[in-house]
């Protein structure tokens, strides 16, 4: 792993009445550097810029009538551009996990951890299957209705289904809100230790999770242009 | 001031304490009761209009009614099963309409505007004016009382469907852009789960209307044909031709029992899916 440079030059989404601007977000991770995590107050924009590197996100914004978006990024030397993402032309693998996750709640805790491997068409024997969910404790409730899981629990089962496929990227948006401290601490440090080869992408409202991950921090900032529009960028380092 | 007093008063806590609500919403069964009770109270509607003094003539009393079920129950009982049986075949046709058009609209994202607008219009139609129209082209009776079942029953489940599938989901839509999951997986994994699992939402509504409609073809039916052989709304045709008020009312009641029940099963299967403990 080289690295990997995000540069969001601009986004911009929503009607004219209410429009977010993004601008001048850009970092640099370069190996052993793992994480990066956005700081920000709510409705800055945290979670929209690491949206941004997902196609689906961006087409659907793109039916907006103030749409501009333009960046480049690069992972391994790979580049990949606004016109790549929106376009749908996949060069890296990104995982997502948002804060208040998608499960089937008739299905098991092992069913909903597993299922993206069906959908991706992927295959991964039973006992790797069981190892992986005592990794992240969810052992003892492999055959548990998922629907009977605490919202810390739920969350740490979305972060291991996001996981288990293994991405490039995994987005981490505000996953461990739900756990106490102690508990989101210990997971966050099994998942940097566990997945080595993932660079994770995190916002989070808790100072001590953005600690935990031990990566850089960017936060954000409202500007003002000439023009009195106002916008989103990051604070100077 | 006088709001003001009964809101901090005595006489608010009191009212709060006497309120029906809370006992309503902590027991499904006194709910329930109480929906009994009204559709019971909607039959009584002839014996409160007759203590008024509102049109004697036709009025008959409980007794009489019970007499002429029990004097010829198989025909009130075949009408019954005319009606609901047919009744359960508009119901599987809008069913398979309103699935199929809905899932195609919010698969392809386009057309609902127009065809929304024209279901929306046929919709609204009277629809004893759909059913002279159908009944002038159609030669077959019993098509035709299908045909105006479905007139009445699709469009909720079409409009529940198209709504349910392109419904802003952030869970979903977070997965899908994870996954990178094309239109079809995401269909084929979260939209129709979503939709056949939520189906009983939209039949509430339309098992109802369709028994409706197909009681409003019967009876149209029954005028065409004069007879009484095509369920409860040519029963009640027949009957208020010839002034049979005591079978009018046989049918009136049989029909009230069929919307009503049919309702009430696909709201309590709501409910209790809503009600479901552990669910979030």
């Amino acid at each position: 792993m080289t690295g990997f440079k995000f540069d969001l030059k601009e986004l911009t989404i929503g009607d004219k009445k209410h429009t977010l601007t993004i601008e001048g977000i850009h970092f640099c991770l370069n190996s052993p550097e793992r994480s990066i995590a956005l700081l920000g107050d709510s409705g800055m924009g945290k979670t929209t810029i690491f949206r941004s590197l997902l196609s689906k996100y961006v087409q659907k914004w793109s039916l907006h009538s103030s749409f501009r978006f333009d960046c480049v990024h690069k992972l391994n030397d790979r580049e990949f551009s606004a016109e790549d993402i929106q376009n749908d032309r996949r060069i890296v693998k990104i995982g997502f996990a948002t804060q208040f996750p998608y499960f089937f709640e008739s299905q098991t805790v092992f069913e909903n951890v597993f299922a993206p491997l069906k959908w991706k068409k992927l295959k991964l024997d039973r006992k790797n299957k069981e190892e992986y969910l005592k990794k992240f404790g969810l052992d003892t409730l492999t055959q548990k209705s998922i629907s009977i899981l605490s919202g810390g629990q739920r969350q740490l089962a979305n972060i291991a289904r996001m996981l288990v496929v293994k991405p490039q990227l995994a987005i981490i948006d505000e996953c461990f809100s739900s756990m106490d401290e102690k508990m989101a601490y210990e997971k966050i440090k099994f998942i940097l230790d566990y997945f080595n080869d993932i660079i994770f992408l995190v916002t989070s409202h808790r100072q001590s999770d953005v600690e935990a991950f031990g990566g850089k921090v960017i936060r954000l900032k409202k500007e003002q242009h000439r023009s009195g529009k106002f916008y989103v960028t990051q604070e100077d380092a | 001031m006088g709001i003001g007093l009964l809101r901090n008063g005595k006489l608010w806590s009191l009212l709060k304490k006497i309120s029906p609500k809370p006992i309503f919403r902590k027991s499904r069964g006194i709910h329930l009761a109480v929906k009994f009770i009204g559709f019971f109270g909607f039959l009584s509607i002839p014996h409160i209009l007759n203590k008024l003094g509102a049109n004697p003539e036709i009025f008959r009393t409980w007794e009489q009614i019970a007499k002429e079920f029990w004097t010829n129950p198989g025909h009130h009982l075949f009408s019954l099963w005319t009606t609901f049986h047919l009744g359960v075949i508009s119901i599987f046709i809008s069913l398979a309409i309103g699935l199929f058009f809905g899932i195609l609209f919010a698969f392809f994202d386009r057309w609902i505007g127009p065809f929304e607008t024209v279901a929306k219009f046929i919709w609204s139609i009277p629809l004893i004016v759909v059913a002279v129209y159908l009944n002038i082209f159609l030669a077959n009776t019993t098509l035709y009382i299908i045909i105006t079942g479905v007139f009445l029953g699709y469009f909720p489940i079409l409009s529940f469907t198209y709504k349910k599938a392109i419904e802003e989901n952030e869970g979903i839509i977070s997965l899908v852009s994870s996954f990178n999951l094309s239109k079809i997986a995401e269909f084929r994994f979260f939209r129709l789960r979503e939709i056949f699992g939520n189906l009983a939402v939209p039949l509430a509504i339309s098992v109802p209307l369709a028994y409706i409609g197909v009681t409003m073809g019967e009876f149209t039916v029954g005028r065409v044909a004069g007879s009484d052989d095509c369920g409860l709304g040519s029963d009640f045709q027949f009957a208020m031709q010839y002034s049979k008020f005591e079978k009018v009312y046989v049918a009136i009641i049989l029909m009230v029992f069929l919307v009503f029940i049919s309702g009430v099963i696909f709201d309590e299967i709501v409910k209790l899916k809503e009600n479901r403990p552990n669910r979030r």
